[in-house]
């Protein structure tokens, strides 16, 4: 498995050095190039800072393609994702000494802004990737999802069988702890800690309100014990829906956002020399 | 050792219920999925070793293994002592204790429960995970944004007036503000980068630097313009753009080279139109050149020594603003007028028997015609005077208009007034000592067009040192003898002549201004500075 920990640290961090030779030979070859007029994106230094960095961009997009292609031989993946980490950031260097650090409200901006974004979120992809599948495997804890699954339908099905006997208000909650519960929904319902409108929720606060209603001790204490290991399996199902969607939440960000960097790059190109 | 009864129960095609009796018997009896157990249990969700019975106190208990969960009666427990009725359940398995028998330590009947089939097809129903769904996917979210971009900052700029400005790439130098958000006014055609007829089409009189056909001219006006850089304004120009022509392998031939100030720069030269040693020309302020201008001025005599105010008297020292006045906006300084700065002190009168006379100034010509005027009048109120003091007949004293001169004395007093005429004038333009004209002036003898003396043309140039821009304004918190200081200087070396220029040389403008990246205490001084890039009147 391709972890950060791994792909950071990829052939003895052989892309870190490499991004921060081209960091520094970039900011040389800017101190050291005083046009007249001042420095800025439209001098030669600043036309090939530009160049270097639109190529860059999109070698970073090819990532999106290497990363579906499983049967390359000249390089890893592990090689790849390293060197989209750390070439990724050294755009927020690269790009204001293309600028001459000038900055304004202006489609040139915006192009920067949304590679920021862009690099920001992929900060959080790689934190998100060194913490949530190690979460994600001690949630499950050796347990298929589809097994937990199975587990909650045993339950329910044990619930219907024994709520049969009891008063109705347990019957009433059962129907709405069995029927009314569900699992992920929404996009925010996915990512949020809770989902408040859990029907196995509603029916253990109404069965806790008046468990002293049901006489059968034996009774009670097995309908209690039945939902708390209900609601336990729901808790462990929603953390792994919470986690799954959370990566693909990051996905949706990261990767539309680089798509709409690379329209605005273009704008950018076509502004500037549309109007040179 | 462990008597046990097993009866497995299933259900049979139909719903006939069929039953399986085993005996185990062994220390323990372990329930697994593992076919080593000795009680097997299919499914999934129980593990490969779930459980075991095993005897303890002559009694049944079982435990979970491996950690493991079993509930006995629908509650959890890790170890638990036996009883009959008991309800072991191990996932979809129940365990159902009946009363042992003879010999037998357990009895029970094996229960698979139904998979609940229909509750977990009901679950799975109710469950929606994963965000790929209506806008969420990456390649939707991708072409919306990416169409949004596009139609904002790339449709709209070339199709939507107002958007225009979002493609700006820097705020507009202050002196375009007013034309910031017209594109179009400066740029004419679309990839094609802003040419000098943009700028030319408002700045029409701006002077060309040099011939624009000239070959090596590889420059327009954005190569030192640069707009879009806001603050920076339009000018704040490093001298190396000056320095590609102007170095010492370049620089143009009848040009001196210069790098920089402080560090190469030629010495000052003054442009001489009437030097001492003629012909006229350019002249180094550190050789010292002399003028011829005309006139005769000792500095010196007015600034340190003191000079005789002739109208009363009295000794004056003047100070140097008295005469050089500085010009309207205070860069320049004004000519030097006569009716302004001299005549206060020096009159230019001369006795007459009718008492003191001032002569006119500037043009020797209307001087002598009108001290002709003056002395006509003279000559002709003594006729007047010497009849009226006569005893002849009051007829006579009472001439008629025209004809009380006679002929011969008009003769008589025309001769009278010219020698009276060419005595002052030889008094005024002739008389070292005393004359008033050629106190200051040079005298051209018999040069006139009346064929009298004429003065020589004063030739103080307008501006010395004609390829520079200075502003006195801005200089004004120094003394005039900082640079200056011959005008004030009684030594041999002081200004008492008029030959003399008192003008600075390079080591003076230096004490203060020093490269192009100088620093502290000098005045970082690039090319621009002092010297204009646009030749006036050089226009195309």
């Amino acid at each position: 498995m391709i972890t950060p920990q791994s792909f950071l640290t990829h052939r003895k961090s052989l892309h870190l050095k490499i991004a921060l030779a081209f960091v520094l030979a970039s900011t040389v070859t800017f101190v050291a190039y005083d046009p007249p007029g001042g420095r800025n994106g439209g001098t030669w230094v600043g036309y090939g800072l530009g160049g270097v960095a639109t190529a860059l961009i999109l070698w970073l997009m090819w990532f999106g393609v290497r990363k579906r292609v499983y049967t390359s031989r000249r390089s890893t993946l592990r090689g790849w994702l390293s060197a989209h980490v750390y070439l990724g950031l050294t755009l927020l260097v690269i790009i204001p000494l293309h600028s001459g650090f000038q900055f304004g409200w202006n489609v040139h901006n915006l192009a920067f802004a949304l590679l920021a974004i862009v690099v920001a979120s992929g900060m959080v992809g790689v934190a998100l990737y060194a913490i949530v599948p190690e979460l994600m495997t001690r949630n499950r804890s050796g347990e298929r999802l589809d097994a937990l699954f199975e587990q909650i339908a045993d339950l329910d099905a044990e619930w219907r069988a024994l709520a049969k006997e009891m008063p109705d208000f347990v019957a009433q909650a059962t129907a709405i702890g069995i029927e009314k519960t569900q699992i992920g929904g929404g996009v925010f319902r996915q990512l949020s800690r809770r989902d408040r409108r859990c029907g196995t929720e509603r029916a253990y606060q109404t069965i806790m309100d008046r468990r002293n209603e049901i006489t059968d001790s034996g009774q009670r204490r097995r309908l209690l014990e039945l939902i708390t290991r209900k609601r336990a399996l729901l808790a462990r199902v929603r953390r792994d829906v919470r986690y799954g969607a959370a990566m693909k939440a990051w996905l949706l960000f990261h990767v539309p956002c680089a798509f709409a960097t690379v329209a605005t790059v273009v704008v950018h190109i076509f502004a500037v020399f549309y109007y040179r | 050792m462990m008597h046990a009864r097993q009866i497995a129960v299933k259900t049979g095609r139909g719903g006939t219920e069929i039953r399986r009796e085993t005996r185990l018997e062994g220390a323990t009896l372990t329930i697994g999925r593992s076919t080593t157990n000795r009680i097997q249990l299919s499914g999934l969700g129980v593990g490969l070793h779930h459980a075991e019975f095993f005897m303890a106190d002559g009694g049944v208990s079982i435990r979970g293994l491996e950690g493991h969960e079993i509930f006995v009666n629908g509650i959890a427990v890790i170890e638990t002592r036996l009883a009959t009725d008991d309800v072991i359940r191990i996932q979809q398995h129940e365990i159902r204790l009946n009363a042992p028998g003879d010999g037998l330590d357990l009895d029970f009947e094996l229960v698979e429960l139904e998979r609940s089939g229909d509750a977990l097809q009901e679950l799975e129903k109710r469950t929606r995970v994963g965000l790929d769904r209506g806008l969420f996917t990456q390649r939707k979210l991708s072409w919306l944004l990416v169409a949004a971009i596009l139609v904002a900052f790339a449709w709209g700029p070339l199709f939507v007036g107002t958007l225009e400005t979002s493609w700006s790439s820097g705020p507009m130098a202050r002196a375009h503000a007013g034309i910031a958000t017209q594109c179009e006014s400066c740029h004419l055609q679309g990839f094609e980068p802003v040419g000098d007829d943009a700028c030319r089409s408002c700045h029409e009189s701006v002077g060309e630097h040099i011939d624009p056909e000239h070959p090596h001219v590889g420059i327009d006006c954005a190569s030192c313009h640069v707009e879009h850089n806001g603050s920076l304004g339009l000018t704040d120009l490093e001298q190396s753009f000056c320095v590609e022509c102007h170095n010492a392998d370049l620089s143009p031939p009848d040009l001196q080279s210069a790098e920089d100030f402080g560090v190469h720069h030629p010495l000052f030269s003054v442009e001489l139109e009437s030097p001492e040693s003629r012909p006229a020309g350019r002249f180094r302020v550190e050789a010292n050149p002399r003028e011829a201008p005309g006139i005769r001025f000792n500095h010196v005599h007015h600034t340190v020594t003191g000079v005789v105010d002739s109208r009363t008297g009295d000794e004056r020292i003047l100070a140097c603003g008295e005469c050089h006045e500085p010009e309207p906006g205070g860069k320049g300084i004004s000519d030097i007028s006569f009716e302004r700065h001299c005549q206060d002190c020096h009159s230019l009168g001369f006795d007459t028997e009718a008492g003191k006379r001032e002569a006119i100034h500037g043009d020797p010509v209307a001087m002598r015609q009108s001290l002709r005027e003056f002395f006509a009048w003279q000559e002709l109120e003594k006729v007047q005077s010497a009849r009226q003091s006569t005893n002849a007949a009051p007829s006579l004293r009472r001439g008629r208009p025209g004809a009380n001169i006679t002929p011969e004395q008009r003769r008589e007093i025309a001769a009278s007034v010219e020698t009276l005429v060419e005595r002052a004038s030889h008094f005024l333009m002739r008389d070292e000592t005393r004359g008033v004209c050629i106190g200051c002036h040079d005298v051209l003898r018999g040069e006139a067009s009346d064929g009298g003396d004429d003065v020589a043309p004063v030739t103080i140039p307008r501006r010395w040192m004609t390829r520079s821009i200075f502003d006195h304004r801005s200089h004004r918190f120094s003394e005039c003898t900082d640079c200056h200081p011959d005008a004030a200087d009684e030594s041999d070396l002081g200004s008492t002549d008029a030959g003399h220029i008192g003008l600075p040389d390079r080591a003076n403008c230096r004490e203060c201004h020093a490269g192009g990246h100088a620093s502290e205490p000098f005045i970082p001084s690039n090319c621009v500075m002092c010297h204009e890039f646009h030749i006036l009147g050089n226009t195309p």
